[in-house]
């Protein structure tokens, strides 16, 4: 029963993604996979496996959080855990993804030039320009590149801030995908019933 | 008295701490909406109330058998320590 499964190591891919963008900002395309997944086990199987058995990024926090010991094991603050916030922050979450998307489209249309940046907690703008070679596509494709990996090291630092201070898998509790899904699984298991 | 792991079904996030962290497999996730503990197969370890990120699962004391399978636990061994 505790023998390691293959699905048990994909943190390495998480953390493979994570050092590939300060490479190649192209890579940040695959985290597409992350999104694209959970969605479609909920869709399809009406369950939360992705959450359950392939996060890499859970088992990423839970290893950081708990073999090395970089988590306070405490318990997080009762209005994290209320739907308000985790609905409110999905929400939220998909406004800035909203915003990005838009600005990904604004450089395809040709209406803005491409920005070499990776903006953090959707407010800090880092120079992001040595990873990046140009691209043999529409420069659309790398401004949605930079926007992409932006969400997704916020996401790991807030993960990573929470991990610290909460239990190892805090980041769980609010995470947007963990919100969606589980939303298209209560849809799906009221419909059954 | 015996010892039960209860869920707080309303703020579970179905994320599945609980069911890496029990080593009796008595935790399930069916829906995809909370998790559900298998009263049978729960022995109150503990396991699952530490590991779960939200902080909503208890270890209660619990004074009759689980009221699931009523017929069943006729005949089953008391356990209790």
């Amino acid at each position: 029963m505790s023998k390691k499964k293959w699905y048990d190591y994909l943190w390495l891919f998480s953390c493979t993604y994570l050092i590939l963008g300060f490479f190649n900002i192209l890579f940040a395309w695959l985290g597409l996979i992350c999104f694209v997944t959970p969605l479609a086990i909920s869709l399809i199987n009406g369950n939360k496996a992705y959450c359950n058995k392939y996060c890499g990024r859970g088992q990423l926090f839970s290893l950081l959080g708990g073999r090395f010991g970089l988590s306070r094991k405490k318990d997080m603050p009762m209005w994290m855990k209320t739907p308000y916030f985790r609905y409110g922050f999905l929400l939220f979450f998909l406004t800035m993804f909203g915003i990005m998307i838009w600005n990904t489209y604004l450089v395809f249309a040709g209406a803005e030039s491409l920005r070499q940046v990776v903006t953090l907690l959707w407010t800090f703008k880092v120079p992001w320009q040595w990873a990046y070679r140009g691209t043999l596509f529409s420069a659309g494709v790398a401004q949605f590149a930079f926007g992409f990996y932006s969400v997704m090291l916020t996401s790991t630092i807030l993960g990573l801030v929470t991990m610290i201070l909460f239990k190892p898998r805090s980041w769980c509790v609010y995470c947007p995908m963990g919100t969606m899904t589980q939303m298209i699984c209560r849809i799906k298991a009221g419909r059954n019933n | 008295m015996k010892k039960k792991a209860f869920v707080n079904q309303k703020l579970c996030v179905a994320c599945g701490c609980c069911l890496k962290a029990c080593k009796l497999g008595a935790v399930s996730i069916p829906t995809g909406v909370y998790a559900v503990i298998d009263a049978l197969k729960c022995v109150g370890c503990g396991m699952c109330e530490k590991n779960c990120p939200a902080g909503i699962i208890t270890i209660s004391k619990v004074n009759q058998e689980p009221v699931e399978q009523k017929n069943l636990t006729k005949g089953m061994v008391d356990t209790d320590e």
